[in-house]
């Protein structure tokens, strides 16, 4: 009687610890296709619009394979001087089979981000760049419109911050940093 | 009758001289030989008196007032051979004796000189009162304060250990008799070890590879459960740990007993549960530093005749929080938090949610472990296990779903052991062992690790040898691993195979001078490179750096040598003292590391710093020492001291993230002793500053020396039939500001500040 008690026992237990057991669903053989994949920005595209409506061009820095592989591409920004243009940016995720815009997701939260423009030291006296949107409270960057006087050479940093839980103050000090990217730009 | 007089005179004169001397302490624990459990309260008596006493439940016991001289003791246990010990008393004494614990076989066993067969290692051991008064802590937490250890941290609620400044890939951590397999590669990632579950844990340090495999270089972390044949009744105990910093409660709940009168079938249930909220640094909160934790754990043991079945299933469920201050996008950012010393925004309320950057981790572990003793002298030992590991790691990213991992691994891990030990004579046994294991890992999300399969089998055997006060031990092992990493390259999937084997191999002696015991131990060990080392790619979030592995990296392989002395029951100037050191020298060859290179990956995050793994040879060095003096009869006075040293020996510079020196005292003063105890301490411990580090490899300079003071108040109490045990304790008293150098996230905000912490275990 004892004895088939604790068969019966032990045998429970078993199947217990035997169906509560977790499973890995995938095989290892082959990696499964991501269902997830995090969106990440691999592009950054600026659109020109010269004021006088004479010229209107867009420069991209792509780097669709991401961290390691290829180098990313970089167009260089020809821009002529005593011109106004009007610049467009937008955020790509070309790492999938299907381009992605993520320019209307940061848009959405444009409380959360900033854009910021940095010149290095003989093409600031040259460039005056003021973004032209806003978020309510301070600019976002993703329009502004850039000034030109005489003719120069250089390099833009462009940085697009995510500062998300309202610290957000105009500047681009707090928060993370999403895009960091270098075009070389020289004035005609 | 002159003649008779002198005889008298004679007699009776040691007896005289003794009357002085008759203050003398014999301290002591037994343990069962078998598998190195505590015989609780085990009786001892010495022969033709009538001073006896009963062990505790640690097995622990004490004989005040004993008199200089020789004596016989009669050590007994429900369960065992009585043991009879000649000892022989001149000062204070510690011993430790080795009972064999099987009830069957009591009526066959001759009494034979027991040895204890111990491996010949450095060790050091918490016991069940060690944990009950650290309730609560992680394991790695736990292990901070033994001899040779170090804590390797990720902000303040991720940790893990060390041992002689190696982490990770180079130690092994047994859960019971199985291997605990999950993603150990990672520097972030926690052991999946309740410890509540464990009832004491043994460290080995040094090479351990010929009983625990490839991965016991640096030595081995071993979690014993409680031994639960002991008591058939129904037993069981609560506890608990609760600290200020972080309002952290932790809880856990144990039963044990047998299930039918006469059958030796015994079972145990444990769960436990932890819940925590960002830990506060002097100045400010860290912020995502929470943590909850549910465990659970079953157990059922059949102990037969001659043979027993041990049937364990273990569930582990994790969710920590990583330092929101650690998100950085690039370097720049990383280097202007450097600069400004302090996070931007510090928190300035204590918040209890988790968000993310944030970890989730479920580890199983199920086990069976089959022992059979054919004879007296020959055991069988046959332990097979299933580990299923899932860990998920979300990113704080507003592209990505806050609810869908943007990482996540699954691995499973299957492991048999089949170990024969005979004992050929009194003075040498023999083991041999077989080991065998397969993984399956995949991934999904972002690629860091590929997806892999691995098969591994081992062969070793051990000899131990006693002649005298001498053992001698000596050992070989051979393992073997095959390994297919499956990954997609340029939108090709590629599948590369590689192996590895190598032997092991250790010899040790030891001998024993009644006070003095010396151990000198030499061996050769390898391990294979990790999956991580071989074919990681990408972007290691929260340290901003990228990491390459590199898959043509070969076998690293470690000759090691270690000296160990212990000193105990002696004294200098009237004052006795306990004294242990360790000494080791590891040469190891295909020492693989993080090598920075140039020039920086550019990202459109920015450039990031760069590192690929690479192999070099290296060379460990480094002491531990313990002094412990006994200056009042209930003061004790401890001092301990540990020194690493590590260099790339190829490029002639230190290594990096390598342990500073470390110092501590503490003080302990029994203020009560009746039929419970009760004890104060203070202890300080001083972290200097790591003036040893490789040019060009990190992004500060090691953070300053620093001091830190404790105080603690422990004892245990007596409520009705039960004697709960309690601590108070204090952590960081002066609430100092100060950063660890083996804090991977110490760039970012300061280590934790004052910690008030309670604890509590009621038996019952």
């Amino acid at each position: 009687m004892n004895k088939h008690k604790f068969k019966s026992a032990a045998f429970l237990a078993a199947m217990l610890v035997l169906a509560s057991c977790k499973k890995d669903g995938d095989q290892p053989n082959i990696p499964q296709p991501v269902i997830n994949e995090p969106e990440s920005i691999t592009s950054v595209e600026l659109h020109f619009t010269s004021l006088d409506g004479a010229s209107s061009f867009r420069v991209e820095w792509d780097d669709p394979d991401g961290v390691g592989g290829n180098d990313p591409l970089i167009d260089s920004i020809a821009l002529d001087s005593g011109k106004t243009y009007n610049v467009e940016l937008s955020f790509f995720d070309r790492s999938g089979a299907t381009e992605l815009d993520l320019t209307s997701e940061i848009l959405e939260e444009g409380n959360e981000h900033i854009v910021c423009f940095s010149l290095n030291s003989p093409l600031s006296s040259s460039i005056a760049i003021a973004s032209t949107d806003s978020d309510g409270s301070y600019p976002i960057g993703l329009t502004s419109q850039w000034v030109i006087s005489e003719p120069n050479s250089g390099t833009l940093t462009l940085i697009l911050k995510h500062q998300p839980d309202g610290i957000k103050d105009g500047t681009c000090t707090p928060g993370d940093t999403d895009v960091e990217v270098v075009f070389p730009i020289s004035i005609q | 009758m002159k003649l008779f007089l002198l005889l008298l005179l004679l007699a009776i004169a040691p007896e005289l001289l003794a009357q002085e001397s008759c203050a003398f302490v014999l301290t002591g624990q037994v343990i069962d030989e078998h598998d190195d459990g505590v015989l609780a309260y085990s009786e001892l008596k010495i022969i033709h008196t009538s001073n006896g006493v009963v062990a505790d439940k640690n097995g622990k016991f004490k004989f005040d007032n004993l008199c200089r001289g020789s004596l016989t003791l009669i050590i007994s246990h429900i369960g065992c051979a009585p043991d009879t010990v000649k000892l022989t008393v001149k000062s204070d004494t510690n011993v430790i004796f080795y009972l064999e614990h099987h009830a069957e076989l009591l009526k066959t066993l001759d009494v034979e000189a027991k040895r204890p067969h111990k491996d010949i290692a450095s060790r050091d051991e918490l016991t069940a009162r060690d944990l009950a008064q650290n309730a609560g802590d992680g394991l790695a937490g736990l292990l901070d304060d033994m001899q040779g250890m170090q804590t390797l941290n990720t902000g303040g609620n991720i940790s893990k250990p060390m041992i002689h400044g190696m982490h990770s890939n180079r130690l092994v951590i047994m859960s019971d008799n199985t291997k605990l397999q999950g993603q150990q590669w990672g520097s972030e990632h926690a052991p999946e070890v309740d410890p509540f579950s464990v009832e004491r844990i043994e460290v080995v340090h040094g090479a351990s590879s010929l009983r625990y495999g490839t991965e016991a270089m640096a030595g081995a972390i071993k979690a014993h459960s409680a031994d639960i044949s002991k008591e058939r009744k129904l037993k069981g105990a609560v506890q608990s740990g609760i600290s200020t910093n972080g309002q952290r409660g932790a809880l856990s709940a144990r039963i044990n007993g047998a299930f039918f009168k006469r059958l030796p079938l015994f079972f145990s249930l444990q769960g436990s549960a932890i819940n925590a909220g960002d830990l506060k640094a002097p100045n400010y909160y860290l912020l995502n530093t929470g943590q909850r934790e549910v465990n659970g754990s079953g157990r059922l043991l059949w102990k037969g005749k001659n043979y027993g079945v041990d049937v364990q299933y273990k569930l582990l469920t994790s969710q920590l929080g990583i330092l929101s201050y650690a998100h950085v996008g690039n370097l720049t950012d990383l280097e202007q938090i450097i600069e400004r010393g302090q996070p931007l925004s510090p928190s300035t309320a204590f918040n209890r949610s988790i968000s993310s950057p944030r970890q989730f981790i479920q580890h199983e572990l199920s086990s069976a472990k089959l022992y059979w003793k054919p004879s007296l002298r020959n055991e069988w030992r046959l332990n097979v296990s299933r580990q299923f590991n899932l860990r998920q790691e979300f990113d704080q990213s507003i592209f990505s779903d806050a609810d869908v991992a943007d990482l996540q691994y699954e691995i499973t891990t299957y492991q048999m052991d089949l170990l024969f030990e005979e004992r050929v004579s009194s003075n040498y046994k023999y083991e041999v062992g077989i080991a065998a294991e397969t993984q399956a890992n995949t991934y999904t999300g972002r690629f860091f690790i590929p997806n892999f399969r691995n098969y591994t089998a081992g062969l070793f055997s051990i000899h131990h040898l006693n002649v005298g006060a001498w053992e001698v031990e000596a050992g070989v092992r051979y393992d073997y691993r095959w390994q297919q990493a499956f990954m997609y390259q340029q939108n090709e999937l590629y599948s590369p195979i590689r192996s590895f084997s190598g032997f092991s191999w250790n010899a040790g002696v030891s001998h024993d001078w009644k006070r003095w015991k010396a151990m000198f131990n030499v061996g050769r060990a390898w391990r294979p490179p990790a999956i991580n080392e071989l074919y990681s790619g990408g972007l290691h979030h929260g340290v901003a750096a990228v990491e390459f592995g590199d898959e043509s990296l070969r076998e690293e392989r470690m000759t090691s040598a270690t000296l160990a002395i212990a000193a105990e029951s002696f004294s200098i100037a009237g004052i006795p003292l306990e004294f242990n050191a360790s000494t080791y020298v590891y040469w190891i060859e295909n020492f693989i590391y993080l090598m920075p290179v140039l020039p920086p990956t550019l990202t459109i995050r920015g450039a990031f710093p760069t590192f690929n793994y690479a192999s070099t040879n290296a060379l460990f060095r480094g002491v531990d020492a313990r002094l412990k003096l006994m200056p009042a009869k209930k003061v004790d006075l401890t001092f301990g001291a540990e020194l690493v040293r590590a260099d790339d020996v190829e490029l002639d510079q230190p290594l990096i993230f390598i342990p500073p020196d470390r110092f501590d005292i503490e003080v302990d003063y029994i203020f009560w002793q009746r039929e419970t105890t009760h004890k104060v301490g203070l202890s300080a411990a001083y972290t200097s500053r790591q003036n040893r580090v490789p040019v060009n490899s990190d992004y500060a300079l090691p953070p300053d020396a620093f001091g830190l003071l404790g105080a603690q108040i422990q004892g245990e109490m007596h409520i009705f039939n039960t004697k709960p045990l309690y601590s108070f304790r204090i952590e960081n008293a002066l609430n100092s500001s100060y950063r660890s150098y083996l804090n991977r996230l110490r760039y970012y905000a300061a280590e934790q500040g004052r910690n008030f912490i309670l604890t509590l275990k009621i038996p019952f």
